[in-house]
């Protein structure tokens, strides 16, 4: 891709990338720092990388680099985000999104990352198992089990 | 449907995975079904809903080169405007008017320029004596001048010839330290529209500059002297006029400026 096009991809991904990794690491810092990474090694390739396959790269470099940091971190703990780390909400109930994003947190590393990639990103489970290196079974039985938690943490949270 | 499969086509619906085909499957049997509805609601709900997030640090992820490249070609974009701009200019705004270039004499270096100047003649020529033939004044700094008595023939500038004649009677003397251009006493001045008839000839190396002097009596005592010269034509009129005060001189040297006319240094003539 020139460098026009990379910058194009600067202002297309930049969010989403950001987003995905605010929101599995759950540390801002450490997310910024994700996203440069990822961005560097996009311009480092950038004459290799077309700029049609340029997301799914950036979140392919964004995923594993977020696997290696809570692996060598451990990552566990749950505290929900601060409201104020959302630029823009949409009208949700704000009861239901908190137990959602409690029962997000419970999920384990690749559960939450695959249920991230399909409904902030909308891939579909073979980009997923491009972007993840996993196989398409892997991929649905992920999501399959990822969907089955969060229904009965939600059943256990809220009267439905 | 079972309802294994049921489970399975609920979360691919959710992962929006069924075709249109089995969307509308789906669909159908819900409705025939409408005790799953309730299911089909939770199932919908594992769903995150959409966030916006903004990435803060994004200047420092473009590459600046591009911003260079954007900035030369906005430099370059302006300069092509001026151009531009210019080239219009010139097509159809009228040409500048730049001053005319000094006409011969005066661009001489100085010490080769002979500057006339006006002085009441040492040996004043007797009135009575004055004829109407051509006079000429010598000019001594120039080896073209003839100060001897033989004729000179010159060509007026309507072509027909005139005799420069030096009278020794009225043969001037000039001063020592400068160049002198030494003319009868001049009474009164003389509006510049006067055409005089007359020719009084002075000898001037380059071009000729011819005096005419007015014939009638009643122009005599008019103290303008027009200059032509009528060599390289590449100049105008020249006229030489004899001011009395200081604010006719200025103003005669504002007329000289505005028209194509040599400037010819005056000096107020000291009684």
């Amino acid at each position: 891709m020139t460098e026009k096009e990379y910058n194009d991809c600067v202002d297309l991904y930049a969010d989403g990338l950001y987003r995905f990794t605010v929101k599995n690491l759950r540390q801002e810092e450490v997310a910024r720092d994700l996203v440069q990474v990822s961005f560097e090694q996009l311009w480092k390739h950038h004459k290799e990388v077309a700029f049609q396959k340029a997301k799914s790269y950036l979140f392919t470099v964004a995923y594993h680099a977020m696997i290696d940091h809570l692996r060598s971190m451990k990552l566990r703990h749950h505290e929900p985000l601060q409201p104020e780390a959302f630029v823009q909400q949409p009208a949700v109930d704000w009861e239901t999104k908190r137990i959602l994003e409690k029962a997000l947190n419970e999920l384990d590393e690749k559960q939450k990352m695959l249920i991230m990639l399909k409904d902030y990103e909308g891939y579909r489970y073979e980009e997923i198992a491009g972007i993840t290196g996993l196989s398409l079974t892997q991929v649905k039985v992920y999501l399959h089990r990822a969907r089955k938690a969060l229904k009965r943490s939600l059943e256990k949270l809220l009267v439905f | 449907m079972d309802l294994q499969h049921l489970e399975e086509w609920m979360i691919r619906a959710v992962d929006n995975e069924l075709s249109e085909q089995q969307w509308q499957e789906l669909h159908d049997w819900l409705r025939a079904h409408p005790e799953w509805l309730a299911e089909w609601e939770k199932w919908k709900m594992t769903k995150l809903p959409k966030e916006s997030f903004v990435y803060p640090d994004k200047q420092q992820l473009y590459r600046h080169r591009l911003v260079w490249v954007k900035r030369l070609g906005q430099i370059a974009a302006a300069a092509a405007c001026l151009t531009g701009l210019w080239c219009l200019s010139k097509i159809f705004m009228p040409q500048l008017k730049y001053p005319e270039k000094p006409p011969i004499g005066l661009s001489q270096p100085a010490e080769q320029q002979a500057k006339p100047t006006l002085h009441r003649a040492v040996q004043q020529p007797d009135p009575a004596a004055e004829s109407k033939e051509s006079v000429a004044a010598t000019w001594p700094a120039h080896p073209a001048v003839s100060a001897s008595a033989h004729p000179v023939t010159s060509t007026n500038m309507d072509g027909s010839e005139g005799k420069t004649i030096v009278h020794p009677a009225r043969e001037w003397t000039r001063p020592v330290d400068s160049t002198v251009f030494v003319l009868p006493p001049l009474s009164a001045l003389h509006p510049w529209h006067h055409q005089p008839a007359t020719d009084l000839t002075v000898q001037y190396p380059h071009p000729s500059i011819r005096l005419n002097q007015p014939a009638d009596a009643e122009a005599a005592a008019k103290p303008v002297l027009s200059l032509s010269d009528h060599g390289s034509g590449t100049l105008g009129r020249m006229i030489l006029a004899v001011a009395h005060t200081v604010n006719d001189l200025h103003k005669i040297h504002e007329s000289l400026f505005e028209t194509r006319h040599i400037h010819i240094e005056l000096q107020k003539e000291n009684d």
